[in-house]
């Protein structure tokens, strides 16, 4: 205890570690709380970073070190908060840790893997490709231990892995913990989820395999993907001649999400790079209604539609068909600048869905959080020491979460000196 | 690209697309879904994101001379997947209004017909023109012999009446198309793309052909029920229109080759068979363009004056219709007015109300909704013509 006040993290993500090491590092007790059983969040699935290209793993390090040192952060993956009481200056968090079912005995050797005998859908590859039930989540998972998909593993039952671990890392017996803990403050950094797809009518995601998401996207071009960094159809493996990027995909839509997601125009031009990077012949069409790229990313715009493999078609893409089962698709979109509709044919679609707040059913004892019409939480909550950060808050990038997250730390650190 | 060319915005014009029927055009963000959601928009000539744009900027001249927002049968598959709930579809149904009233002649009544504080005067003036009518039937001397009716109106002082009308009428008519058509015409050789792919002839063969199968229509998917109700209607009104001018015919030109006049037909004349079954589909089909107005606004579209008085006197016009025609058989034909019973004295009134209803739905034809049926077949006939549909000449 280094007696400068506690505050909770709820989230693992870029936010809710730059909350964390930020708060830490200026003396005060932190307790970071992550679903799953890894941290890093969302920029752990990301192949590059927009403008500079560079890789994400590369800042993730620096920060998964800064809390490995750090002596008053505590950790809880796979666990998740239940439940906050209290008020202003003391809240009673119960935080409810699910069994990882591998103690930190684990020294990643991967015997266990072998022995295990149940395949699960790969949620970090977004279910691209499978894991056994006994997985390390990815290469650089941090706390680098395995982890057991309780829904997916058989039990003792079965119990391989048990007999096939060196290190006697493996318990199947191990029950779900509820913790208790007292704060001062508490920073929601529950980050986002990629809008459903599937909802929107016309675009046939999730009925036509070779139409993809833009974070799908990402895990193709990522070396740890599941094609090992090789960006292919999911439909039938084939290489791709042409691709076509899909704006506003369920985003500034009334009919799906309202708000404009800020970033996936970004995402987009930067995925064109990936493409380009790859297949040097491929054709890339970006359809969209208007490019955001504010302020110095205007540069990163302005060189993508120098190449002349991009193509861009003002003009939103409203309707997707297949041209045979699993083959390549037809986009259909008005090309508002010269008044044609068109039909572009295309191997690959990469729909640039927004970003949705996600849920996290906290109850709050006597109060709640506020939300905007969006479903992201305000600047201002009514609740004193209870605050949002990064994407929880409203979609931005990387670099805008690292500084909105920082904020959120200092004003983390005015309820504990009270 | 074509040169650039001073923009005319008119602020007047927007302001009437607002307060009739388009109040969300400026939520328009041009991102064109509804282009191609349209299942009737096609390659070159997509619509209706251009047309919103042509709204919001308030260009009348562009949307006045544009046959595509003809081509919209008003389906809202634009309204119902517009992110921003602009409702393509309200805003055609708008301009559309526009058009009929920029081109009609004369222009004054175009404007009491699409504001309700000119509505007394609208409903009134017929009455008066009728009852003047009948006033000077009194002078011009006593019935013919033609059953119960005809005591009230003569059928020559009925034709004389209703052909003077129509005459007028049509020439109205014909005067607003032919600027509709140079309007089109000049547009396009404007822009440099007056390009007729298909003789006049068979263009209006194929459009006619469109009429009759109701074919538009059917590409329309978010109100598959709009086709059935204007199918009904639509023949409905045709079949009542063949005999209309069949009893014309019977009464006046026949006669004439020696053939002896049938009118009034009775119950089992093959026309007054395809009379009735024309008005319980002129009928059927009213109402269920009522009812879907009414039920549903957020696919069906909002609803303006102007399509509630021409479905209303479509409506009132077939139902005050059969009603006399069932006060006609219940009477006995040789009975004269002067022995008339109370039950006569209603069937009078019916009828009286029945024939103002149709002299409005005539006499209004160019100012009101009715307008639609000349200016979208012509608006279709120009678009095979000059193949706005995307046909080069061998495919047409």
């Amino acid at each position: 205890m280094s007696g400068n006040g506690k505050i909770l993290v709820i989230g693992g993500g870029i936010s809710g570690m730059t909350a964390a090491i930020e708060a830490s590092e200026a003396g005060c007790d932190v307790v970071l709380v992550e679903k799953n059983p890894y941290l890093g969040g969302r920029v752990a699935q990301m192949n590059q970073y927009f403008p500079k290209l560079c890789p994400p793993s590369c800042g993730l390090e620096i920060n998964l070190r800064r809390i490995r040192t750090s002596p008053s952060i505590r950790c809880l993956t796979t666990a998740e908060v239940e439940k906050i009481a209290g008020g202003p200056g003391s809240y009673q968090v119960t935080v409810r840790q699910q069994p990882r079912g591998v103690n930190n005995k684990c020294t990643a050797c991967g015997a266990c893997v072998e022995a295990c005998p149940v395949e699960r859908p790969n949620q970090y590859n977004l279910g691209m490709d499978t894991t056994k039930a006994i997985y390390l989540p990815f290469e650089m998972a941090y706390p680098v231990q395995f982890a057991i998909d309780g829904e997916a593993c058989t039990g003792s039952e079965c119990g391989k892995c048990v007999e096939a671990c060196p290190y006697q890392a493996i318990d199947l017996e191990m029950k779900a913990e509820t913790i208790e803990i007292e704060v001062q403050a508490v920073i929601w950094a529950t980050g986002w989820e990629p809008y459903d797809a599937s909802q929107i009518d016309g675009l046939g995601f999730g009925t036509y395999p070779n139409v993809i998401n833009n974070l799908m996207m990402e895990r193709l071009a990522s070396l740890d993907g599941p094609t090992a960094g090789k960006i292919q159809r999911p439909g039938d493996e084939k290489e791709i001649t042409s691709v076509a990027f899909v704006q506003c995909a369920g985003s500034r839509d009334e009919n799906y999400q309202k708000h404009c997601s800020g970033v996936c125009c970004m995402g987009s031009l930067k995925q064109t790079r990936y493409v380009r990077d790859q297949y040097p012949d491929a054709e890339i069409h970006v359809f969209y209604i208007d490019i955001r790229s504010p302020g110095r990313l205007e540069d990163f715009y302005a060189a993508v539609q120098e190449d002349e493999k991009v193509h861009f078609i003002k003009g939103k893409a409203a309707k997707i068909t297949e041209e045979s089962p699993g083959g390549d698709l037809l986009v259909e979109a008005e090309d508002t600048l010269s008044g044609r509709r068109i039909t572009q044919k295309v191997n690959l679609v990469v729909l640039a869905t927004g970003l949705v707040p996600t849920d996290a059913a906290i109850s709050i004892e006597g109060g709640e959080l506020q939300r905007d019409e969006h479903g992201f939480l305000t600047a201002d909550q009514p609740m004193a020491g209870l605050l949002g950060a990064g994407c929880a808050k409203r979609p931005v990038d990387v670099a805008a979460c690292v500084r909105d997250a920082t904020g959120a730390a200092l004003k983390a650190l005015q309820n504990c000196v009270k | 690209m074509p040169d650039p060319y001073p923009v005319k915005p008119d602020r007047e014009f927007l302001h009437r697309i607002l307060d009739e029927g388009g109040e969300n055009v400026k939520k328009c963000f041009q991102c064109a879904t509804c282009s191609v959601v349209c299942n009737l928009s096609t390659g070159e000539n997509p619509f209706p994101r251009k047309e919103m744009i042509w709204a919001q900027w308030g260009l009348k001249d562009r949307l006045m001379a544009d046959p595509d927002v003809w081509r919209c049968h008003q389906c809202n598959d634009c309204s119902t997947k517009c992110p921003r709930g602009a409702r393509p579809g309200d805003v055609l149904a708008a301009i559309r209004q526009q058009t009929v009233q920029h081109y009609a002649v004369p222009q004054v009544l175009a404007q009491w017909l699409s504001q309700v504080k000119y509505l007394p005067l609208v409903l009134l003036a017929p009455v008066i023109l009728m009852a003047m009518a009948l006033a000077a039937r009194g002078l011009l001397g006593k019935s013919s012999h033609y059953g119960f009716f005809a005591e009230l109106f003569p059928h020559w002082l009925l034709i004389a009446f209703f052909s003077t009308i129509t005459t007028a009428v049509a020439a109205g008519v014909v005067m607003g198309v032919w600027r509709f058509w140079q309007g089109m015409k000049a547009a396009d050789e404007a822009s440099g793309g007056y390009k007729p792919v298909l003789g006049l002839v068979p263009s209006v063969i194929n459009t006619v052909k469109a009429i009759l199968t109701h074919e538009k229509f059917g590409q329309c998917t978010t109100q598959a029920s709009r086709r059935m109700a204007h199918l009904l209607v639509f023949y409905g009104f045709l079949a009542l229109f063949i005999v209309t001018i069949w009893a014309v015919i019977d009464l006046y030109l026949n006669p004439l080759i020696g053939i002896k006049a049938m009118y009034p037909f009775d119950w089992m004349h093959p026309m007054k068979i395809l009379a009735n079954l024309g008005t319980i589909a002129l009928i059927a089909g009213c109402v269920m363009v009522i009812r879907d107005r009414l039920k549903n606004e957020e696919e069906y579209g909002g609803s303006t004056l102007f399509d509630w008085t021409f479905v209303g006197l479509l409506l009132a016009v077939a139902v005050t219709g059969f009603l006399t025609q069932i006060f006609r058989f219940a009477a006995d034909p040789h009975e004269r007015l002067a022995e008339m019973t109370a039950l006569g004295n209603v069937a009078f009134t019916v009828y009286f109300v029945h024939l103002v209803l149709v002299f409005d739905l005539l006499v209004y034809l160019p100012y009101s909704k009715f307008a639609h049926i000349v200016y979208r077949t012509v608006a279709l006939v120009y678009s095979e013509h000059t193949g706005r549909d995307g046909k080069t000449a061998e495919e047409a």
